[in-house]
Order: C-alpha cells, then sequence, then structure tokens
C-alpha cells in the first residue's frame, strides 16, 4: 500500500525527519529569528525606503553601508559550517531569517540571502579545497571588516530558464564559454543579472566548454575580483528589489588556473552517473536548497505585506469605523495571514527534505552535527582544515553526495524546493496586491512601504526558475515518474 | 469597440494613437523617472494644444462637448503606450466633470484661455472617494468667501496645476462641499511630489492649508451628491484606462515571445507560454467588450448603464492586474527590468485600480444600490 502514489516519503518528511533532529537545531533556529528581529529594528527598517528611494534616484548606488553592517552582524559567516571558519548555524535556518527579514525588506534580505546562494553553489561542487579556501575567506572578511561575499553566475542574455535545467540547456543560446589551455581555462562571454555581482568577492561561474553541447560540458569555476579579464558592466534598472544590485559580469580572454576550478563535467566519469545526470544532480542540489530560501523570502514579503495592511487596518476608519471591525476587511486580513502560513510550510517540509535525502543530510547527522558544533575551533582550524586540501576528501564527499543519492531522493527534494518556490512567491505577490486592495491611495506611497512589497515580491516569481519552470519540475520529480507516458520538456 | 464606432469617434481614435505615437513611444524610461527626472510639461502642452483636456467641456467653453466614449476611447489609446499622461487627463477631467455637475461653469471658462498647461489642469485627489479623504474643514470668512484649514492627502496634479478643487467639511453641516484653491495663494502649501508606485508622470502631493481662499463650487453639503453623479461615467474613463494598459502589455507579449528562444525553439511555440497568451488574450477581448458596451450604453443613456460602468470598472481593472503579471511574467527576468515596457504596466495598471476610492469599498457600494433597488441590467 505505501508504494502508491503519493509515496510516503514524499508526504511525510516532516514526520521522518523530526525524531533525528539534533536538539540544538530548534534553539540556533529561535536564536536566528531572534537576531534577524533585532537586525529588522536597528538597521533594515530604518534604512530600508531611504535605500529603493536613493535607488530610484541614483540607480548605480550600492548599498556598501549595509552590506558592511550586516558583515559586522556575522551575517555573512552564520551559516557557513565551522568546519570552514564559519559559525555553523544550520542551513534550514537560513530560511527563517531570511523570511525575518524579507517581511521588512526583500532587497535588504537578498543582500543576506543571496550569498548562500553563493555559498551553496560551491557546496554542491563538493571540492572540499575551494570551499576551505573560499569560505575561509568570507570569515577572515568579516574578521577584518572586509565583506567577501559570494555570488552565482549563471544567467546568459540569451538563456535564463534554459540555465536550470540540463534538457534544456542542451539547446539553449548559450555563450560563455571556457576553452581549455595550458594550465587552466580562457573564458568569454557574459553573464547578467547577477544579485550581488558588484558586492561580491568571489563568484561561482557556470559556464560550458563546448558551446554545440553545453548539457556535457558545464563548468563551475571560481571568479575572484581582480582577475585579468574579468570586469563589472552595468547594473540592471530593476522595477524592486533596488537595493540588491543585479549586474552584469564581463568575461573578455579572462584566464581562471586549473586550481580554481570547483567542478567539471568532463570529470565526472570518476562518478557513477552519466555526465549529464551528475550535472543535473548538482543544479537539483543548488535549487532544492536555494528554492526553499526563495520560499523564504516569499513568505516575508506575504508577510510584510499582510503587516503594512494590518496596521493600516488598526488606524483607519472607513465608514465611520475602524477598517479591522469591518467583517469583510477582517475576512481578507485571515485570507493574507494563511498566505504567509503555508507559504512558511512549505519551506519548512523543503528543507526536512533536504535532511532526510539532501544536501544537508550529512551536516544534520547527530554524532556529525554535535561534532562540529562542540569540536574546540582550535582543533578544527589546526587538525581538520588542512585535510581539506586532499583530493582524496573532495572524491570521498562527492562519492557520497552523487553516487549514494538515489533517483527517488533527489526528486523528493528538487520536487519540494520546487512547490516551495512557486507557493510562496505566488503568496508575496498575492498578498501585496491584497494590501493595496485594502488600503487604497496608502498603498500607493512610497513611504508607506506596501507598493514596495509588490514591487519586490514579483521578482521571486521569475528568478532561481520561473514559476512555470518550477510547476514543471514538480511535475518531472512528482507526477510524472508515475506515468509511463509522461514526457517533460518535449511539448 | 472600434467597430461601433461612428466616423467622428474614428477620427479621434485616429488622432490619439497617431498622439501617442509621436509624443510618448519615445524616453517612456525616461519619464517615468520623475520626480529624479524632468517633467514631461512639452508633452502637456501639446495634449493641450489638440484639445485632451477638454474633451468633456461644453463647446461654449471652447471644449469638445463630448462624451464618455470619446473620453475612455482617448484614455485608452494613450494607455497603450504611456499610462500617466491618461492620468494627468482622467483626474482633470474629473475635475472637471464635478464643476460642471456643481452648475458653476463660470469657474472654468478661465481655466486655458491662454493656452498655458499650469492654468489649464485642476488638481484633485483622484484616489479617493472625498468622503475617505476629508482632512480639510471650511469657514466662511465674509463676503460668501471661505477660508480652508487643515491637511489633505495625495492630491493629482497638487504639485502641477494652477488650482485644486479640495473636498472639505463645514462645521455645523452634515457632508461635505468642494472648493476651487488657488494653489500659488496664501496659507497653501504644496509638498514634494509624492513618489508612487505607478503613473508616475501624474504626480500627486499632499497639501497643507492655513486659512487658505476657497471658492465654493456648487451648494453647501453636497459634495456626495456630485461625485456620485460623476463617478459613474469616470469609472468608464478608468476602466479605458486599464483597458489600454492591457492591450499594450499583450501586444509586447506576444512579440517578445516570438522572438525570444527558449530550449532551441521560439517560447510562443512552448504550449505553457500559449496558454498564459490565451489568458491574456481573453482578458483583453473581455474587457474591450464590456467597455464598448458600456461607453454605447452611457451614450445613450440606457436603464442600468450606471451599475454596469462600475461593474465593469471593478472587473475590468482585476483583470489588467493579472494581465500585466503576466506580462512581466512571459519576459521572465527582462520583463522586471525598466528597459522594457511590461513592469510599468504593472505598476500603473495596480495604481489605475486605486482610482475613485477603495476597492474592496466600491464593491460594497455596488451590492448596496442593488438591495436598494437599483437595477443592473
Amino acid at each position: 500500500m505505501l508504494e502508491r502514489e503519493p509515496m510516503p516519503r514524499d508526504i511525510m518528511c516532516g514526520l521522518d525527519a523530526a525524531p533525528r533532529l539534533p536538539g540544538a537545531m530548534r534553539r540556533e533556529t529561535r536564536q536566528a529569528v531572534a537576531l534577524a528581529r533585532r537586525f529588522n529594528d536597528l538597521v533594515v527598517r530604518p534604512g530600508a525606503l531611504e535605500l529603493d528611494r536613493r535607488k530610484h534616484e541614483e540607480p548605480d548606488y550600492l548599498p556598501w553601508d549595509f552590506v558592511h553592517q550586516a558583515n559586522r552582524w556575522g551575517f555573512y559567516t552564520m551559516f557557513i559550517p565551522r568546519l570552514f571558519g564559519g559559525q555553523g548555524y544550520n542551513m534550514p535556518a537560513l530560511s527563517y531569517l531570511v523570511e525575518e527579514l524579507a517581511s521588512a525588506c526583500t532587497a535588504m534580505s537578498n543582500l543576506i540571502g543571496v550569498h548562500y546562494l553563493g555559498v551553496a553553489t560551491l557546496c554542491s561542487s563538493w571540492n572540499m579545497r575551494l570551499m576551505n579556501k573560499i569560505m575561509r575567506e568570507t570569515a577572515e572578511g568579516e574578521r577584518a571588516g572586509k565583506p567577501c561575499l559570494i555570488s552565482l553566475a549563471i544567467t546568459e542574455p540569451g538563456a535564463g530558464t534554459d540555465v536550470e535545467e540540463v534538457e534544456l540547456v542542451a539547446r539553449a543560446n548559450v555563450t560563455c564559454q571556457a576553452r581549455k589551455v595550458p594550465g587552466g581555462f580562457v573564458v568569454n562571454g557574459r553573464k547578467i543579472f547577477i544579485s550581488n555581482g558588484h558586492l561580491s568577492t568571489w563568484h561561482m561561474l557556470i559556464c560550458y566548454e563546448d558551446l554545440s553541447h553545453p548539457e556535457t560540458s558545464t563548468i563551475m569555476l571560481a571568479i575572484r575580483n581582480g582577475m585579468e579579464g574579468f570586469s563589472f558592466g552595468r547594473q540592471e534598472r530593476k522595477m524592486g528589489q533596488k537595493g540588491c544590485p543585479a549586474s552584469e559580469l564581463i568575461f573578455e580572454d579572462c584566464f581562471v588556473p586549473d586550481e580554481n576550478v570547483c567542478f567539471r563535467a568532463a570529470d565526472a566519469g570518476r562518478l557513477k552517473g552519466s555526465v549529464e545526470h551528475v550535472t543535473m544532480q548538482l543544479i537539483d542540489a543548488v535549487v532544492s536548497t536555494s528554492r526553499a530560501g526563495v520560499a523564504g523570502f516569499g513568505t516575508g514579503v506575504a508577510r510584510g505585506a499582510y503587516e503594512e495592511a494590518l496596521g493600516f487596518a488598526s488606524e483607519t476608519e472607513v465608514g465611520g469605523k475602524l477598517l479591522i471591525n469591518h467583517e469583510w476587511a477582517q475576512c481578507i486580513l485571515a485570507e493574507m495571514y494563511k498566505n504567509v502560513a503555508v507559504a512558511r510550510l512549505t519551506y519548512i517540509e523543503t528543507n526536512h527534505a533536504n535532511g532526510m535525502y539532501g544536501m544537508f543530510k550529512a551536516l544534520q547527522w547527530k554524532p556529525l552535527f554535535y561534532y562540529l558544533k562542540y569540536m574546540p575551533r582550535v582543533v578544527i582550524d589546526r587538525v581538520l582544515a588542512p585535510l581539506m586540501g586532499l583530493p582524496a576528501m573532495t572524491g570521498l564527499f562527492r562519492k557520497i553526495m552523487f553516487d549514494w543519492q538515489k533517483e527517488s531522493d533527489y526528486q523528493c527534494t528538487s520536487g519540494w524546493g520546487s512547490l516551495a518556490k512557486f507557493t510562496a512567491t505566488d503568496a508575496g505577490v498575492k498578498n501585496s496586491q491584497l494590501a493595496l486592495e485594502l488600503m487604497g491611495r496608502a498603498g500607493l506611497r512610497h513611504d508607506r512601504g506596501a507598493e514596495k512589497h509588490l514591487r519586490d515580491s514579483k521578482l521571486l516569481q521569475i528568478y532561481e526558475g520561473t514559476n512555470q519552470l518550477n510547476r514543471l519540475n514538480v511535475f518531472k520529480c512528482f507526477i510524472g515518474r508515475s506515468v509511463p507516458e509522461a514526457r517533460v520538456f518535449e511539448d | 469597440m472600434r467597430s461601433l464606432m461612428d466616423a467622428e469617434l474614428k477620427m479621434l481614435d485616429e488622432m490619439a494613437l497617431d498622439f501617442a505615437a509621436r509624443e510618448l513611444k519615445e524616453k517612456k524610461e525616461e519619464r517615468d523617472r520623475y520626480p529624479y527626472a524632468p517633467f514631461f510639461s512639452d508633452v502637456l502642452a501639446r495634449a493641450l494644444a489638440v484639445g485632451f483636456f477638454s474633451i468633456t467641456l461644453p463647446e461654449e467653453l471652447e471644449g469638445g462637448a463630448k462624451g464618455a466614449w470619446a473620453l475612455s476611447l482617448v484614455l485608452e489609446d494613450i494607455c497603450r503606450t504611456d499610462a500617466s499622461l491618461a492620468g494627468v487627463i482622467f483626474t482633470n477631467t474629473l475635475a472637471q466633470e464635478l464643476i460642471m455637475a456643481a452648475g458653476d461653469t463660470a469657474s472654468l471658462a478661465a481655466a486655458g484661455a491662454n493656452g498655458v498647461t499650469r492654468e489649464a489642469l485642476i488638481a484633485f485627489p483622484s484616489f479617493d472617494n472625498p468622503v475617505e479623504n476629508l482632512g480639510l474643514r471650511a469657514e466662511r470668512s465674509g463676503d460668501g468667501a471661505f477660508a480652508l484649514t487643515g491637511s489633505i492627502e495625495y492630491v493629482v496634479l497638487g504639485g502641477v496645476a494652477a488650482r485644486a478643487l479640495l473636498p472639505a467639511v463645514m462645521p455645523g453641516r452634515e457632508g461635505y462641499s468642494f472648493f476651487l484653491v488657488d494653489l500659488a495663494g496664501r496659507g497653501v502649501e504644496v509638498g514634494e511630489p509624492v513618489l508612487s508606485l505607478g503613473l508616475h508622470s501624474c504626480p500627486a502631493a499632499d497639501i497643507e492649508l492655513d486659512g487658505a481662499a476657497g471658492n465654493l463650487v456648487g451648494e453647501e453639503g453636497s459634495g456626495a451628491k456630485y461625485f456620485d453623479d460623476c463617478a459613474d461615467r469616470m469609472s468608464i474613463a478608468s476602466a479605458a484606462m486599464s483597458t489600454g494598459i492591457m492591450k499594450g502589455c499583450f501586444d509586447e507579449a506576444l512579440e517578445y515571445a516570438g522572438q525570444r528562444f527558449q530550449g532551441g525553439r521560439e517560447i510562443v511555440n512552448w504550449s505553457e507560454v500559449r496558454r498564459i497568451l490565451a489568458e491574456m488574450a481573453v482578458g483583453v477581448t473581455v474587457a474591450d467588450s464590456l467597455l464598448t458596451q458600456a461607453c454605447s450604453s452611457a451614450e445613450g443613456d440606457e436603464p442600468g448603464w450606471r451599475m454596469a460602468a462600475r461593474a465593469a470598472a471593478l472587473h475590468i481593472q482585476e483583470m489588467a492586474c493579472d494581465v500585466t503579471t503576466d506580462g512581466i511574467q512571459l519576459l521572465g527576468g527582462n520583463g522586471y527590468m525598466e528597459d522594457y515596457g511590461q513592469e510599468k504596466r504593472f505598476r500603473d495598471a495596480k495604481q489605475v485600480q486605486a482610482l475613485l476610492g477603495l476597492v474592496p469599498v466600491r464593491k460594497l457600494d455596488y451590492i448596496s444600490r442593488l438591495i436598494e433597488g437599483e437595477s443592473a441590467y
């Protein structure tokens, strides 16, 4: 009976995960939420509207002040494992954190959260040497007061949705190429819409060795600012999330040494799966976690819009009595509250899926979790860190994460990641629209904040795969597998 | 809408489309940066010259003496390209209609006679039912004049027009009255342009009055009567704005879908893209039909036209928000960028939905009128 759809593992992630969760995760998550709320009170809310207004006026302004503050508060190392010099908070708590921040300002939440998209991409390669090197530089940047953020550079002028699916990238119009030369690669091409690009020190660049066969020639390179042939182009003029720059990255005969290769599909021969299969596993690993984060943004903006509407209804009279005491307004507010709650539940379940079957599995295994949490830092830095440079470590972790992962594992994590992403981001847009309808003229004003939520929320339906692509992924992961006749991306 | 139009309306249609193509197609992004870029006074001056600010005024006031259909046609045509100018025309026309409903055409005779845009325009809080924005108090100051004191939010064209039509309450009297206020006069403080969601070139300002002189328009305490009388016809005009935005949005989405490639072929050849385009096309067609019917009924003063106008506005404005959301989605990341037109249409559609008051309250008013026996069809 339990082999039928819907499969128990897909509908009981939280139930299965609960008894295995280290108790300290609950304390850490509460700490993360409390920290975010303090940060919102002291930094985000006082500065959010002014940053947005300033970007209206000066589109090329870069929010370095905010980034320095976030760096001082420790947000850029919070979720980096202690093994790599970070504070080692559990990754599922990141969704709660970005929800809190996005409820006050989605752009500022992105200025922190998108750094972890770069971190997740780096980690999905399981290149332990580069993970250790780059993330320790972020930790050192925190100590030295020099923020060292990491971005993901994947979108190209002619290919957005395509680059997130191996089946689509095979037919895509990609142009960013890494050509093998002695000692490294020479990169040419452009990347666009790179969140935090201008503010980041490292960029996880996804490009292709053979442009006519990108599906078998994907390569992930670690690009550092200052490399010859690498430069920043323009900042996009976005409708919302203005405080978080969307950058153009330009590569003109940029030489990248072999030691900066995070992952090369052509080397996947040592792994069990085909090159395409391993590449898709890598992409799925990133998006299964990052889409839970985007769902956190969506939940946050949905909540921010709800809170603006609630505040307005509590102080505004319509027809001789407070709006909040009209039955119809109470029902609209309840609908908005429901949208937030349902959105949150989807990212919670996604994180449970990732803890059971995905990227967080090893880190949430109690012995390893407590070992890394309580092991004195000096031991980690002096004994464990040097081991990370050994190729065997990378080989071992790749074996575990790629070869040991079953198809049903990544169907569950990837499917939930997509479901959370489009559910929560649709909720964000819906609540922003409802808030404006409830608030009328007040909702239109920049100085009231509600209209900013609407502008900010719309981007969430587009990036990290459009919500249409994510719906197709849910079909692929959860629905199509039990219908032999079903084909995806073969319209 | 076009198949039912007479020759005069068709000429007006051609003229409005031509004006939009000549004056509004270029520099949309730059104009939309207001208040951080220059205001488009030159375009307004040319709109004044072709009569866009006097479409419904009677001939004796050198107006076009046209009805709701002509006004809607111009607004729709302009909104297909850039809705901000339509917002200016809408607000100004609403103020004129209120003054005419109050029978005070003398106040309008002075406006625009010398061809100066600022003097031709009348500011008004067009995103409110005035009953929701009564921060002003009016007291007699002798000789039939009134002194107005208090604050009023979000007066559209407040920083652009020479005069404003403002609602105010009078001590000891029920309801509210309208007053014409010289915005350059003593005791008037007009705030900076309010940065808003959409219609950036149709700016609003908060206004503080401290004993400012105001001329009563119509009868004391009759403001709500005048507003209700005009709001039905102006609902059609607001629906026309939403329809124009939808049409512009659909046209751009369809064109883009035929050019952009995904997975090795034009995105228009993916069936989910076609499904979304179909939803948009149905929305545009239904809006066009509803609008045409509303215009025709209003022109003919057919029974039930007022209720039909309100219902059409509520429905079309909501559809426009959905269509423009999909309009961005079909362009992906490009749709979110100011370089393309879709993000502005998304913002403008939501802004236009707020014209004439809170959406849920407008729905409740609608059903109240039905319950009270007014005919819907």
